[in-house]
C-alpha cells in the first residue's frame, strides 16, 4: 500500500506512553541519587558529625572551670578596661591641646627647615661662585653677596633651633601624659592572660562545639544530589603507593579508606568509655536504675552546661570580652546533646586501642606510611562494611553482625580482614625476628604471636614443615629451618663461612628438638619405648613428643575407623619400630651398624677406584668427613666420662643402708639447688621433709623428671647399667647426645652418683610397670608388610606373595638372594633377602613406618641422617588457599564428636565447663570457620586432631593422614580462682593453640618493601638476636635478665606517692652517702631517662615484697633504674634506683614482668635454703632472703656495663667458679662460639640502648687509662705533691723503710747466694756489678725513696687502701692476700673481669647497682662520700675509690711493686 | 547439601512471584474479555490466575511447600545416570524433539491459548524449582540473570514469528495475501519513527539504570594464574561454543566451527535461493530455510548457552537441575579413539608406529564425510537443490550443513561408543 498522511500509532497514545516512561525514568534517576545519599559512608559520616559535636560538648563541659574565677577575672579586666578609658578620658582635653600644639610646632619646625636648606643652597652656590672667580677682585665682590647670604642662614638657623626646641617639650609632656595610660594598658593585658588562664581551655573547646554544629550552609551541600559537590562528608584515604597490593599480575597502589567510617581513629578523645558516655536516657525506663543514673547524670551535665552557657554570656556581655571569645556565644547549644550509640558504632568511632604504638605520626607506625590493610589485611579501597571484609572474632560477634549490619563473608577478596584474635598474625610479615617485638626488657608487643613462635620454636614443628625465612635470596619471615646434619659447628672454618655466605640458602640453625636415639638402648628398654611410642603423655603428661597411636584415624578401639584386617597395625608397627630403634642402636654400639658399614665400604671402593669422576670424588670427600666426625662410639659398659672428657670411674655404691639413704638424701638437696629445678620439675621435691622445704619448680624446658626411674632401665643385666647412664648424662650429656641442650653442670662423679641414686629412688607413681602393648598376631605383621611391599618400585604382586610365603620355622620365604642383589644399595628390599624371620619383617616395616611417619624431625634415627622433612611447607601457609585445603567430611567429625559452644574462654577468662558423659567443648566460631572453608577452621581442627580429615574417607593404611597430635599446654597449669583444674587445661590449651595459630596464619611469604621491614640498628639487632638465646638455652631459669616495667599514668595521686617516695629517698643513709652530684650525672641508676611516651610514666623494677597492711591493688616495685617524674609543684625529680615505690593498679597502664630468675625466685620463696640452713641463710622479716639470693645464681642486669666482652665470651664457652658464695656453679653450655658472641653482644647491646650516657662500647673496648705507660708516674708525681703540701711524705717515707730495708736485704742475700754458686767468672763479674750499686743500704733507699716519690707513690697508697682487713679483705681475696671470710670473688679477676667505669661505680655505690627486691645485700658501701676519708691514701673519697679502682684495673703490675708485694695489712681496725 | 525449611524472606518473596502471575493472568483475562471478547481465552487466564492465587496464598501464609526430595533426587540421579552421560544426552535429546515437536505442532502451539498454557507451565515450573537451594542459588547468581530473560525473550519472539508465520501461511492458502502487505510500506520519520526511539531510549535508560541499582555487577577477586575459578565459564553468549569444547579440540571449536557459523551466516544470501517469504513471515514457503537456521540458532546456540549456564557445574561437569555444584564429584571419563577401536579392536593387532598410518582409517573417515556426501545427497535427496543451485552453491550449503552436522555426530559418537576423536595427532596437536 502506498505511504499516506495518517500516523502508524495514534499520537495521544504515543504522548501518553511518552509522559509515562518519562515519569519512570525521573523515579530510576530519583531513585539512584537516593541510593548515593544513603551509601553507609555519608550515613557514618553525618552520625559521627553529631558525636563529634556531643564528644566536644562533654569535653568542654569537663573543662568547665570556677565561674567565680572566670567572673572575677573577667570583672578585672573589665574594670582594667574601665580604668584605662577613665585615664584616657581625664587625659583628653589636656592632651588634645598638646596635640594641637604639637601640630603647629612640626608645622613651624618644617617650615623653618626648608628655609633653612633652602638659604643654606643658595650660599654653597654663593661660596661656589666667588671660589671660581678668575681674580681676587672680582672675588671681593661677591663676597657680599656671600655675607649677605650667610647672615641669612644663621637667622634662620636659630629660628630652626626654637622650633625643635619647642617641639621637644610638647612631645615630652605628651608622652609623660600617656605613660599613665600604658601602665593602665600593661594591667589590662595581664588581667586578659589571666583570664585567658582560668577560661582559656575552656573557651577552647567552647569555640570548638560552637564551629561542629550543624549550620545552614552544611545542612544545604549535605543535601542529595548537592553534596555530590562540595559536601562535608567524603571518602577519606591514605595512599600508599611504597606498599602496593600484589594483584596477581600487577602491583597496584594501596587506597587504605578505612578511615572514611573509622573517623575517631587517630583522635586521642574519642576512647570507647568517652562514647558511651554520649548515651540519652530516653530509650530505657523511667524506673530502671540505669535509666535514673544516666538521667541523673545527664541533669548535671545540662546543669553544667546552662552555666556554661551563663559564664559564656557573662562575658559576651562585655564586647571587647566577646571578642576575645573568638565565636558567637549564641552559637553554643543549650541542650546537652546526646547520641545513642550501638556497641558497633562504638567500635567504629572510636580511638585505635594503641596509639602509641600504631597510627599516630609520632609512632613506629603512622597511619601515612603503613595505612590499615598492611596490619589488618581486607580490602582497603571499600567503602562498606561488607566489601571491606570486616571479619567477626567469635560467633556471638558473628551473629550479631548478620542480624544487625547484614554481614556476611565477602569470598571475593582473597585476604579477608584479620579477626581480632589473629591480629597479631602480621606482625610477622615484617619482623621477621620475632624477638624484636619485645621492647623494653621484657615487654611482648605481640604476645600471642610471640608465644606462638616459642611453642613452634619448642615442639619442633619445623622438623617436619618447612619454615624458611628466605625465598629467592628475599626474605619473608622468620627462618626456622633445621640446622645441617652434622651442625655447622663440626665443619672447617673456611667451610662453615662458605655456607654461612650463601645467600640463597643459608644452613638453618635449629637443633631437632628430641633426644638422639642412636644410644637409646643405653638407656632404656624395648617394653617401655613401646608404651612411649604408644602413648608418652601416658607416662609423662607434660611431654612435647606428640601422640601418634590411638588418634581419630587408627585407634582400633573406635567404630568404624580401621577395617578388621587394620586393626592390629597400630600395635605391630609400634613392636617393629621399637624393635627396629633398639637393634640399630645396639648396632651402632657395637660398631656395627649397617650405615657405617655402608659409608666405609663406599669410602674404601672410591678411594681405591682412579678413575673418580668429580661428583664422585666429592661424595669421597663427603664420607670421609662424615665418619671423621661420626667417631665410633663406645659404650658406656667400657668408659664413662666426666664433664672435661677424662675417664673415669663409676662411683660406688655406698655398702650400707644408712648410707644409700644418706645418698640419696644429698642426692635430693643437689638435684634441688644446684640448679636442675632451673628446667626440670620433679614431684619428689614438692613434699617437705625434714630439713628439706617443699619446692615446686613448673619449670617446663626439660622434662618433668618424675617417673624417670621407670624409663631409665636398659635391658642389661649388669646392675650398675641404670645409675651409669643416668651418671654419666648428669656429668655430661653430650656423650648420649651431642647436640642436647642440657649444659654440663660440673657436678662431680660423686655427687651425680647421689643425684642419680636419688633419681632412680623416686617411684614412678601411677605407673604400672607391668603393663604392655599387646603383641600383634605374625599374620598382622606378615599383612602390614604386605602394605608396604606392594608399593615397593618394581614389586609385582607375585613378588609380594612369593616374599611372604611362610617356610619352616616361623619364617618366609623372602626375597631370592639373587633378586636382591640386584636392587639398589639403599632399597630397605635388600634386607628382605630369604629366608627371613619376623625381625627382618619388623625392620623392614619399620624402615617404611619412620619414613613415612618422620621420626627424624625430631630424633636423630639411625639410619635416617640424610632423610628430608615430611611435611608441607609452612612458609606461605597464612594464605594458602583454602581451596587446596582437604577438608572433606569434617564439619560431619566436629559435629558429631563434639558439643558446640560459643566461647572456650569466658568473660572472667574461665575455661569451659564439661560435665560428666558431656563431648568435649568445640568453638562455635571455629566450627563457622570449618563450615565455611576458611583457613583459621581447618588449622583449629588441624591442631586439636591432625586425622580427623580422614573421618569416613576410605583409605588405606599407608595413606592414612600422618600428623601426629600435639599437646601445646605444658607444664603445670594453674587454675584461676573458680575455676577447675579441667577446665583450666581445656583454656591453657585453646590459648596455645590459638598462639600457635597466630603464629603460622601470619606465614604469608610476602616479600614487603625493604623500607617496611623491621631492621633495627647494630644494638637493638645484638638484643634481639641476643634474646633468641637467652631463651634457646634458657638462661632465664636462673639468671634476671632484664628487669620488669610497668607503665603508670601521671595521674595526681601518683605524683603523690612518687613525692613520697622520693622524700624517703633522699632521707635514707644511701643517698646522703651518695655521690650523685659529682659521678653519675648520665648514669640510669641515678638519673632517670625521660620517657618515650609523654602520656605515661616507664617505671623499671622488679616486684618487691609488700609490708603488711596495703590498700587492695596497691604494689611495690623497687626500681631498677632511676624514675624521673614532674612533682606537683613542676620540679623535676630523679628517684634514684634501688629505692622503693608505690602505686595502685588504677595507675598502672601496662606491665611486663621481670625477665628470668625464675630459679633464685623459686628457691628464696620456697625458703629452701633458710630451712636446710637458717644459720647461715637468714630469712628477713618480709619473708625476702638476701642471704640465699646471694647464694643463688646472680642477676645480670647491668651485665653488660660490668664485664668486658672478651672476658664474658671466655666465660662462657668454659664458665669457672667465681663467687665463693654461690651453691651452684654456672654450668658449661653446648653452644657454638656464635651464640657466646651472641649473649655478649646482647649483655653490652642492652646497657647501651637503655644507658646511653655512660658509653658502653663493645665488641671491643677502649683500652684502659691504668694500663698505659706513664699513668702511675703521672698520678704519683701530683700524689706525692699533695703528700708533701700535707706533710705526710716524710711518714710515708718512714713506714716503707722497714719495707725497702727487708727487700734490701732480700735481694742482696738473693745475689751474694747467686754469686757464691756461680761458677763463671763473667757471670760473677756481671752479678757482682749488680749487687755493688746496691750494697749499701742507705743508698738503696735513697734510689727507691727516688723511684717512690716520683713513680710509685699513688699505686702503693691507693694498694694500701685496698689491701685492708677493714674493707676489701674482709670479704674478698686479693691474690695472696687472704680474705677474712670469703664472700666475694678474688678481686684479682677485676682486672680482665670488669670493666673500669663499672668497677668505680660499683665501689663508690654498690646500692644501686645490684638490686635485691629486699633491697639488702652483702656488698657495703665503704667509701661513702659523706664520711672521713680512710688515713692509708692522701685524698677525698671520691679520690680513694679512684684510686682503689685504679688498682683494681692494673692490678697485677701494682701487686708486683715490691712496696706492695712486701706489704702485709696490719690486722684489725685502723680507723 | 541444603534441605530445610524456607526461609520467611523467601516464602514471602515467591509469594510475590506468584501474585505477579495472579496479575498477569488477571490483565490476561481482562484484555481478552474486554478488547478481544474471548470469554474461552479470558476463562483460561482466570483459571491460570486462580492456580497462581492458590500457590500465592500458600506462600504468603508460610506453608512451605517445596519440591519433593524424591523428585529432585530422581532428577538428579537420572541426569548422573550411565556415568554422568545421561545428563546431557537427554537434554540434548529433548531440545531436539522438543524442536521437531514445535515446527510439527506449529499450528497448535502457537494458538494464542496453548502459548499462554506453556508459559503458565513454565512460570509454575519456575517457582517451584525455586524452592531447591541449588536451583536458586544458580538462577540468582547477578550473571545469570540474562540468560533466565534470553530463555523467555527467545521463547517470546519465536512464537511471535511462528505464530504470525501460520496465520500467513493460511492466508496464502486461502490466496489471500499476507498480512503484512495489507499495512502501508512506508510511515512518517516524525513521529513514527523518532518519536518512538526517543520513548526507547528513555525506557531502556529507566530499565538500565533499575537494573544497575538492584542487581550489583558482580565483580570477583582479582584474578591469579596460580588459581581458575571452578568451573570457568565463558560469558554467557559463548557459552555455546564452550560447550563444543567438551566434543572438540580447542583449533576446532574455538577456531573453525565459529569461523564457519560467521562464513554461513555471511553466505546466506547467495545459497538462498527462495524468493518467497521476503516482508512477511511465512513457514510453508520457506521449510527449509527457517528450519536450518532454527536449528543452527536454537537448539545448537541457545539450548545450550542454556546448558552452559545452569547444568554445567565445576570441573564441567553435568549437573542436574537441583543438584548441589561439588566440586569434588568426579565422573568417569573412558573415551576411545578411532584408531583404537580400529587397530586393537577390529585389526586386532597393535598401533602403527607412523601417525599418518595409525590415523589414516580417521583420515579417511572425515574425507569421505567431507568429499563423498554431498556427491551422494546431489544425486539423492537432494536432488532439486542441487538442479536448482548449481555446483558451487550446492557445495558450499552442504559443506556448511555437514560443519554444522559436525557437532550433533559427535555428540552422538561421544555418547555411544565412547569417541574421543576420529583423528588423534598429537604430533601436530591436530585432533579431530
Amino acid at each position: 500500500m502506498a505511504a499516506t498522511d495518517q500516523n502508524y500509532r495514534p499520537q495521544r497514545t504515543l504522548d501518553i506512553v511518552f509522559a509515562l516512561s518519562c515519569v519512570l525514568m525521573l523515579v530510576s534517576l530519583v531513585w539512584m541519587f537516593g541510593q548515593d545519599y544513603n551509601r553507609e559512608f555519608k550515613k557514618i559520616q553525618r552520625q559521627f558529625r553529631d558525636v563529634d559535636e556531643a564528644l566536644t560538648q562533654r569535653a568542654m563541659l569537663e573543662k568547665l572551670p570556677d565561674p567565680e574565677n572566670v567572673n572575677t577575672a573577667s570583672e578585672a579586666v573589665t574594670q582594667a578596661r574601665q580604668e584605662l578609658s577613665q585615664i584616657m578620658e581625664s587625659n583628653r582635653s589636656a592632651t588634645q591641646a598638646l596635640l594641637v600644639a604639637k601640630a603647629r610646632q612640626e608645622a613651624e619646625a618644617q617650615a623653618a627647615k626648608a628655609d633653612y636648606d633652602s638659604v643654606m643652597s643658595l650660599w654653597v652656590i654663593a661660596v661656589d661662585e666667588q671660589d671660581s672667580a678668575p681674580d681676587d677682585k672680582r672675588r671681593q665682590e661677591l663676597q657680599a653677596a656671600v655675607d649677605r647670604r650667610r647672615k641669612q642662614l644663621d637667622a634662620l638657623a636659630a629660628k630652626l633651633n626654637t622650633a625643635q626646641v619647642n617641639l621637644e617639650k610638647t612631645q615630652t609632656e605628651l608622652s609623660k601624659m600617656q605613660d599613665a595610660e600604658k601602665k593602665a594598658e600593661k594591667v589590662l593585658s595581664d588581667r586578659e592572660d589571666e583570664l585567658k588562664k582560668v577560661a582559656g581551655q575552656f573557651d577552647r573547646f567552647a569555640k570548638a562545639v560552637a564551629q561542629k554544629q550543624w549550620k545552614f550552609g552544611d545542612w544545604f551541600r549535605k543535601l542529595p544530589v548537592i553534596d555530590g559537590f562540595a559536601s562535608p562528608v567524603k571518602i577519606q584515604q591514605y595512599t600508599l603507593t611504597e606498599y602496593p597490593i600484589d594483584y596477581s599480575f600487577k602491583y597496584v597502589t594501596r587506597y587504605d579508606r578505612c578511615t572514611t567510617c573509622h573517623l575517631g581513629m587517630e583522635r586521642p578523645n574519642f576512647t570507647k568509655a568517652a562514647l558511651r558516655n554520649l548515651e540519652s536516657p530516653d530509650d530505657l525506663p523511667a524506673d530502671s536504675d540505669l535509666g535514673k543514673q544516666l538521667r541523673e547524670k545527664l541533669t548535671k551535665e545540662q546543669e553544667r552546661l546552662d552555666e556554661a552557657h551563663q559564664l559564656v554570656m557573662d562575658q559576651a556581655r562585655d564586647p571587647k570580652t566577646k571578642e576575645l571569645l573568638g565565636f558567637d556565644p549564641g552559637d553554643l547549644p543549650k541542650k546537652v546533646t546526646t547520641v545513642n550509640l550501638t556497641q558497633t558504632q562504638i567500635n567504629e568511632y572510636c580511638v585505635h586501642p594503641r596509639l602509641d604504638l600504631f597510627v599516630d605520626p609520632n609512632s613506629a607506625h603512622p597511619v601515612e606510611k603503613f595505612g590499615c590493610t598492611s596490619c589488618h589485611a581486607g580490602q582497603g579501597s571499600a567503602t562498606d562494611f561488607l566489601l571491606a571484609a570486616h571479619m567477626p572474632s567469635s560467633a556471638e560477634q558473628k551473629k550479631e553482625w548478620k542480624s544487625k549490619l547484614g554481614w556476611e563473608s565477602n569470598h571475593f577478596w582473597d585476604y579477608p580482614m584479620l579477626a581480632k584474635r589473629f591480629v597479631e598474625s602480621t606482625c610477622l610479615k615484617c619482623h621477621h625476628e620475632v624477638t624484636d617485638l619485645i621492647r623494653y626488657g621484657n615487654k611482648l608487643e605481640a604476645p600471642k604471636l610471640i608465644k606462638g613462635y616459642e611453642l613452634v620454636r619448642e615442639s619442633g614443628c619445623f622438623g617436619c614443615h618447612e619454615i624458611a625465612g628466605l625465598k629467592s635470596g628475599r626474605e619473608i619471615g622468620p627462618d626456622l629451618r633445621l640446622e645441617p646434619s652434622p651442625p655447622l659447628e663440626a665443619y672447617a672454618p673456611g667451610e662453615r663461612a662458605k655456607m654461612l655466605a650463601d645467600t640463597e640458602n643459608p644452613p638453618g640453625k635449629m637443633r631437632k628438638v628430641g633426644p638422639s636415639l642412636y644410644r637409646i638402648a643405653e638407656k632404656t628398654n624395648e617394653h617401655w619405648a613401646r608404651r612411649w611410642v604408644r602413648s608418652p603423655r601416658g607416662f609423662r603428661p607434660t611431654t612435647k613428643m606428640p601422640h601418634y597411636y590411638g588418634l581419630s584415624n587408627n585407634d582400633p578401639n573406635l567404630k568404624g575407623v580401621l577395617p578388621a584386617d587394620q586393626k592390629d597395625f597400630p600395635d605391630a608397627e609400634i613392636y617393629a619400630v621399637t624393635y627396629y630403634l633398639f637393634r640399630e642402636s645396639q648396632d651402632y654400639l657395637e660398631g656395627k651398624d649397617k650405615y657405617r658399614g655402608a659409608m666405609k665400604a663406599r669410602l674404601k671402593e672410591l678411594q681405591e677406584n682412579q678413575l673418580r669422576s668429580e661428583q664422585e670424588t666429592r661424595v669421597m670427600e663427603e664420607l670421609a668427613r662424615r665418619l671423621e666426625l661420626d667417631k665410633d662410639p663406645i659404650p658406656l659398659a667400657k668408659e664413662i666420662r666426666d664433664s672435661e672428657g677424662q675417664v673415669i670411674s663409676l662411683p660406688a655404691v655406698p655398702q650400707d643402708a644408712k648410707g644409700q639413704e644418706d645418698q640419696r638424701r644429698h642426692g635430693r638437696l643437689l638435684f634441688t639447688e644446684r640448679g636442675c629445678l632451673a628446667c626440670h620439675s620433679h614431684s619428689g621435691t614438692t613434699k617437705a621433709e625434714g630439713q628439706f622445704a617443699a619446692v615446686d619448680s613448673d619449670a617446663n624446658f626439660g622434662p618433668d623428671l618424675s617417673r624417670l626411674a621407670a624409663k631409665i632401665a636398659p635391658e642389661v643385666k649388669d646392675p650398675d647399667a641404670k645409675r651409669r647412664w643416668l651418671i654419666q648424662w648428669i656429668l655430661n650429656p653430650n656423650i648420649h647426645f651431642p647436640r642436647t641442650r642440657m649444659p654440663i653442670t660440673h657436678l662431680k662423679a660423686e655427687e651425680a652418683a647421689d643425684v642419680a641414686a636419688w633419681l632412680l629412688s623416686q617411684p614412678a607413681e601411677g605407673w604400672d610397670a607391668q603393663e604392655d602393648v599387646p603383641a600383634p598376631r605374625p599374620e598382622a605383621i606378615v599383612d602390614l608388610a604386605r602394605v608396604y611391599l606392594l608399593k615397593a618400585p618394581g614389586m609385582t604382586h607375585e613378588d609380594v606373595r612369593e616374599i611372604l610365603t611362610p617356610v619352616e620355622g616361623n619364617k618366609w620365604q623372602g626375597m631370592a638372594p639373587a633378586d636382591a642383589k640386584r636392587l639398589p644399595l639403599d632399597a630397605d628390599e635388600r634386607q628382605l633377602s630369604g629366608p627371613i624371620s619376623e625381625d627382618a619383617l619388623k625392620w623392614y616395616i619399620a624402615r617404611k613406618a619412620i619414613t613415612r611417619l618422620g621420626c627424624f624431625g625430631c630424633h636423630d634415627v639411625p639410619g635416617f641422617a640424610t632423610s628430608k622433612p615430611i611435611g608441607t611447607a609452612l612458609n606461605d601457609w597464612g594464605k594458602k588457599d583454602p581451596e587446596r585445603l582437604a577438608f572433606e567430611d569434617i564439619v560431619a567429625y566436629v559435629r558429631e564428636k563434639y558439643r558446640r559452644v560459643n566461647e572456650l574462654i569466658d568473660d572472667k577468662g574461665h575455661g569451659p565447663v564439661t560435665e560428666k558423659g558431656q563431648k568435649p567443648p568445640y568453638e562455635e566460631y571455629f566450627f563457622e570457620a570449618l563450615e565455611h572453608h576458611q583457613r583459621e577452621g581447618f588449622l583449629n581442627q588441624k591442631l586439636i586432631e591432625p586425622r580427623s580429615y580422614d573421618f569416613d574417607r576410605l583409605r588405606t593404611w599407608d595413606d592414612r593422614l600422618r600428623m601426629p597430635q600435639f599437646k601445646f599446654a605444658r607444664g603445670h597449669i594453674k587454675p584461676l580462682e573458680g575455676e577447675t583444674q579441667e577446665q583450666a587445661e581445656v583454656r591453657e590449651e585453646a590459648e596455645a593453640r590459638e598462639a600457635v595459630m597466630t603464629f603460622i596464619l601470619g606465614l604469608v611469604a610476602e616479600p614487603v618493601p625493604t623500607k617496611y621491614l623491621n631492621s633495627p640498628n647494630i644494638d637493638r639487632m645484638a638484643e634481639v638476636k641476643g634474646r633468641q638465646v637467652l631463651d634457646k638455652y634458657n638462661c632465664g631459669g636462673c639468671h634476671q635478665i632484664r628487669s620488669g616495667l610497668y607503665e603508670l599514668n601521671p595521674s595526681s595521686v601518683l605524683t603523690g606517692k612518687l613525692e613520697e617516695a622520693y622524700t624517703r629517698s633522699t632521707n635514707g643513709a644511701s643517698y646522703k652517702s651518695d655521690y650523685r652530684t659529682r659521678m653519675f650525672l648520665e648514669h640510669n641508676a641515678w638519673t632517670g631517662l625521660p620517657s618515650p611516651n609523654p602520656d605515661r610514666l616507664m617505671l623499671y623494677g622488679i616486684p618487691a615484697p609488700s609490708p603488711p597492711d596495703i590498700e587492695p591493688g596497691q604494689e611495690f616495685a623497687r626500681l631498677s633504674q632511676a624514675l624521673r617524674f614532674t612533682d606537683s609543684s613542676k620540679q623535676v625529680h630523679d628517684i634514684p634506683a634501688g629505692e622503693i615505690v608505690d602505686f595502685t593498679n588504677k595507675e598502672l597502664i601496662a606491665r611486663a614482668e621481670p625477665f628470668g630468675g625464675r630459679f633464685a625466685n623459686l628457691i628464696v620463696h620456697a625458703k629452701h635454703l633458710t630451712t636446710r640452713d637458717s644459720q647461715k641463710f637468714q630469712t628477713a622479716a618480709n619473708g625476702e632472703s638476701p642471704d640465699s639470693r646471694a647464694a643463688l645464681p646472680p642477676p645480670l642486669l647491668r651485665e653488660g656495663e660490668k664485664v668486658q666482652p672478651a672476658w664474658l665470651f671466655q666465660f662462657l664457652r668454659s664458665p669457672f667458679a667465681i663467687r665463693p658464695l654461690t651453691i651452684l656453679r654456672m654450668p658449661r653450655f653446648n653452644m657454638s662460639d656464635d651464640e657466646a658472641m651472641d649473649l655478649v653482644n646482647y649483655f653490652a647491646a642492652v646497657d647501651k640502648l637503655t644507658n646511653p650516657g655512660i658509653g658502653v662500647n663493645y665488641p671491643y673496648i677502649s683500652p684502659m687509662a691504668q694500663r698505659q705507660e706513664g699513668f702511675w708516674q703521672e698520678h704519683s708525681q701530683g700524689y706525692f705533691a699533695g703528700l708533701k703540701q700535707k706533710n705526710l711524705a716524710q711518714k710515708r717515707i718512714d713506714e716503707l723503710k722497714p719495707l725497702w730495708a727487708m727487700i734490701h736485704s732480700e735481694q742482696t742475700a738473693e745475689l751474694e747466694a747467686a754469686i757464691k754458686a756461680s761458677k763463671d767468672a763473667e757471670a760473677r763479674k756481671a752479678l757482682e756489678a749488680k749487687l755493688a750499686p746496691i750494697k749499701d743500704l742507705a743508698a738503696f733507699e735513697k734510689t727507691q725513696q727516688a723511684l717512690w716519690e716520683s713513680k710509685e707513690a699513688y699505686a702503693t697508697d691507693a694498694y694500701r687502701l685496698l689491701a685492708s682487713n677493714d674493707r676489701c679483705l674482709n670479704c674478698h681475696q686479693v691474690g695472696q692476700l687472704q680474705a677474712k671470710q670469703p664472700t666475694g670473688p678474688p678481686l684479682n679477676l677485676t682486672a680482665e673481669r670488669l670493666r673500669s667505669d663499672w668497677t668505680l661505680r660499683w665501689i663508690a655505690s654498690p646500692q644501686r647497682l645490684l638490686i635485691y627486691p629486699d633491697g639488702q645485700h652483702s656488698m657495703p658501701q665503704n667509701f661513702k662520700s659523706n664520711d672521713q676519708p680512710w688515713p692509708e691514701f692522701q685524698g677525698t673519697m671520691l679520690d680513694q675509690v679512684t684510686a682503689v679502682r685504679d688498682v683494681l684495673i692494673d692490678y697485677p703490675r701494682v701487686s708486683a711493686i715490691p712496696a706492695n708485694r712486701a706489704y702485709h695489712p696490719p690486722t684489725g681496725g685502723n680507723k | 547439601m541444603f534441605d530445610s525449611e524456607l526461609t520467611s524472606s523467601l516464602q514471602t518473596g515467591l509469594a510475590i512471584y506468584y501474585l505477579v502471575v495472579v496479575l498477569l493472568n488477571l490483565g490476561f483475562a481482562a484484555y481478552q474479555l474486554r478488547a478481544r471478547r474471548d470469554t474461552r481465552l479470558a476463562a483460561l487466564g482466570a483459571i491460570l490466575g486462580l492456580l497462581a492465587l492458590v500457590h500465592m496464598l500458600a506462600y504468603f501464609g508460610h506453608a512451605n511447600w517445596q519440591l519433593s526430595s524424591g523428585f529432585r533426587a530422581f532428577t538428579t540421579s537420572l541426569m548422573g545416570a550411565w556415568g554422568g552421560q545421561a545428563g546431557p544426552i537427554l537434554y540434548t535429546a529433548l531440545s531436539v524433539l522438543g524442536f521437531v515437536v514445535f515446527l510439527y505442532y506449529r499450528r497448535f502451539l502457537t494458538e494464542p491459548s496453548v502459548a499462554w498454557l506453556l508459559l503458565n507451565v513454565s512460570l509454575v515450573a519456575a517457582g517451584w524449582s525455586m524452592t531447591d537451594a541449588n536451583f536458586r542459588l544458580i538462577v540468582t547468581k547477578e550473571d545469570n540473570v540474562p540468560i533466565t530473560m534470553l530463555i523467555f525473550s527467545v521463547g517470546f519472539f519465536t512464537w511471535l514469528a511462528m505464530r504470525k508465520a501460520v496465520i500467513n501461511d493460511d492466508r496464502i492458502a486461502k490466496g489471500e495475501p499476507p498480512v503484512e502487505s495489507l499495512e502501508n510500506d512506508k510511515v512518517l520519520v516524525w513521529p513514527d519513527l523518532v518519536y518512538t526511539e526517543l520513548i526507547a531510549m528513555i525506557v531502556c535508560t529507566f530499565l538500565l539504570v533499575i537494573w544497575a541499582v538492584v542487581l550489583k555487577a558482580p565483580l570477583e577477586q582479582p584474578a591469579t594464574s596460580a588459581k581458575a575459578p571452578n568451573p570457568s565459564k565463558a560469558p554467557w553468549y559463548f557459552l555455546g561454543l564452550q560447550e563444543m569444547l567438551v566434543y572438540y579440540d580447542p583449533w576446532m571449536a574455538g577456531i573453525v566451527l565459529p569461523l564457519m557459523i560467521i562464513q554461513g551466516l555471511v553466505t546466506i544470501p547467495y545459497i538462498d535461493f527462495n524468493q518467497k517469504g521476503n516482508g512477511y513471515f511465512s513457514f510453508a514457503e520457506r521449510k527449509f530455510a527457517i528450519s536450518i537456521f532454527m536449528l543452527g540458532f536454537i537448539v545448537m546456540w541457545v539450548t545450550l548457552i542454556v546448558l552452559g549456564t545452569f547444568l554445567r557445574g565445576p570441573n564441567w561437569n553435568f549437573f542436574g537441575p537441583y543438584e548441589y555444584w561439588d566440586p569434588h564429584k568426579v565422573l568417569p571419563l573412558n573415551n576411545v579413539n578411532l584408531s583404537d577401536y580400529f587397530w586393537l579392536g577390529l585389526m586386532r593387532t597393535t598401533l602403527p608406529e607412523h601417525w599418518f598410518w595409525r590415523e589414516l582409517p580417521g583420515i579417511l573417515v572425515v574425507l569421505g564425510y567431507l568429499l563423498l556426501l554431498p556427491p551422494l545427497l546431489a544425486r539423492t535427496i537432494m536432488r532439486p537443490f542441487f538442479i536448482h543451485m548449481g555446483f558451487i552453491r550446492f557445495f558450499l550449503l552442504v559443506n556448511l550443513i555437514q560443519l554444522m552436522a559436525a557437532l550433533p555426530i559427535k555428540m552422538v559418537l561421544r555418547w555411544t561408543i565412547n569417541l574421543k576423536y576420529i583423528v588423534y595427532i598429537p604430533e601436530f596437536f591436530f585432533n579431530i
